[in-house]
């Protein structure tokens, strides 16, 4: 049996102890993070577009079924309560935009640099990584439509995530809910900051409030805007459970994202963030307000 | 008339593996995700097998590279492990083809399990949570699957007239 195998083995052999020192290459280029690898990765992964497509063609499929399929009075309904929402949102916009103006000038009156809007884009999913310890999607809007990684990604009800990667084509999105994502965050109502981190599936913690910080369950937590990642005051979540144990140094805080983050197919991404200037001094002038 | 000898089947069979591998089940418990089969794994231990003369552990590792773009994992980790199933196809191709569909099922789940071990173990140490499910759910399910996936492509194979298909194992299992 081994003359048999001897001659073919002698050829594969030494291939697959290569082939085992090119993997070990590639995976130690990845763990120490030094993203010589980009490159391939973004050929590679604009080569495998098409694949993503039909993968989620199934999908995409389904939403065009159930419209062309539904009733002419429900999609009629559905009209009139999107009209409704739509004309809640405009009076809502306009008031904003009033507070914002406002906002503005009293910004000028302390010398702080003024807000521009953001530059938003719409983007669909077109991928969810399927290993079920990671929480990370892919889009169909890539550096061709200029998106690069850092800016943030929101739904309609708030902060979805980061963009981690980027290819011409599609974008890989970071969830809030992963457990290697944190966004620093504040409590609009005591205006407290805290950096809430991803738990995967399980409770989602804010990191190491102290046991003598003011939250209480119900707190909305906004993006604050610290370390310049995130675009500031866009809702991140609500806190669902706060545990306060006085022999403790540290408080237990559990959040739930307030983004869609299974349903939505459709997300925003946040191209130009709205860069403040000086956040150190806005963060003081807003703690001492 | 028939591009690459046929060869077109084994690539197609890989692009529907990679679409397998991230199509979107939205209904069902969480833990279902942990069940699904290692399609590469199925794919290319079938080819190593039914058309040993036809792929290798090159062309598994470069495969490897497109799986681990499309899953977002390291570059490398799935080639290394496609090669290596790929190597032990080649070698146990004969004995193989004497196996009942039974043995045929338990080597795929002895392959399967090791590539998961290796395979969490590698993710493990690029700072991803460990999980055991992960290892024993998709070695299980990708031995289940194997049958279908060895029957849908022998049929295909022997329909396209595939070159260097190997005598016995052409034919369904």
């Amino acid at each position: 049996m081994a003359s048999l195998f001897g001659a073919r083995q002698a050829q594969v052999r030494p291939l697959l102890l290569g082939l085992t020192l090119a993997s070990c290459v590639l995976l130690g280029i990845e763990k120490a993070g030094l993203g010589w690898l980009l490159p391939v990765r973004s050929v590679l992964a604009t080569m495998v577009v098409p694949v993503q497509y039909v993968a989620e063609s199934p999908h995409i499929a389904m939403d065009h079924l159930i419209e062309f399929f539904s009733a002419r009075s429900r999609l009629m309904r559905r009209n009139a309560s999107l009209e409704r929402e739509l004309l809640m949102a405009r009076s809502e916009t306009a008031r904003t935009d009033a507070i914002l103006a406002e906002n503005d000038r009293l910004r000028e009156l302390f010398n702080l640099p003024a807000r521009l809007p953001d530059d938003l884009l719409i983007a669909e999913l077109i991928e969810v990584i399927p290993d079920p310890t990671r929480y990370e999607i892919v889009v169909d809007k890539g550096g061709a439509h200029g998106v690069a990684v850092g800016q943030a990604v929101i739904d309609s009800a708030g902060v979805f995530g980061q963009v981690v990667e980027t290819t011409p084509l599609t974008g890989r999105v970071l969830l809030v809910t992963d457990p290697s994502h944190a966004i620093p965050v504040q409590v609009i109502r005591s205006k407290v900051f805290a950096i809430a981190s991803g738990g995967g599936k399980g409770p989602h913690l804010l990191d190491n409030p102290p046991v003598t910080t003011d939250i209480v369950a119900g707190d909305n937590l906004v993006s604050s805007g610290l370390g310049r990642r995130f675009p500031r005051d866009y809702p991140v979540g609500v806190v669902t459970r706060v545990v306060k144990d006085p022999t403790q140094q540290y408080a237990q805080v559990v959040w739930e994202p307030s983004a869609e983050l299974a349903r939505s197919r459709l997300v925003l991404v946040v191209l130009g963030g709205r860069q403040d200037a000086e956040p150190s001094t806005d963060a003081v002038a807003e703690i001492g307000d | 008339m028939n591009p690459l000898r046929g060869g077109w089947l084994i690539l197609l069979s890989l692009v529907g593996a990679m679409v397998l591998a991230v199509a979107r089940v939205d209904a069902g418990p969480d833990w279902l995700a942990w069940l699904r089969p290692d399609w590469a794994i199925a794919v290319m231990f079938y080819w190593g097998v039914a058309a040993p003369s036809r792929v290798g552990p090159m062309s598994a590792w470069v495969a490897g590279l497109f799986f681990d773009v499309l899953l977002a994992g390291p570059l490398g980790l799935t080639g290394i492990c496609l090669a290596f199933a790929t190597y032990i196809a080649k070698r146990l191709e004969e004995r193989l083809s004497l196996y009942t569909l039974w043995q045929q099922m338990a080597v795929v789940l002895g392959i399967a399990l090791v590539i998961g071990l290796v395979k969490r173990t590698v993710l493990f140490l690029l700072d991803l949570e460990w999980s055991t499910w992960g290892v024993f759910g998709p070695a299980l399910t990708t031995s289940l699957v194997y049958p279908a996936v060895a029957f849908v492509l022998s049929m295909a194979a022997r329909r396209v007239e595939l070159q260097g298909l190997s005598g016995q194992l052409g034919r369904a299992p």
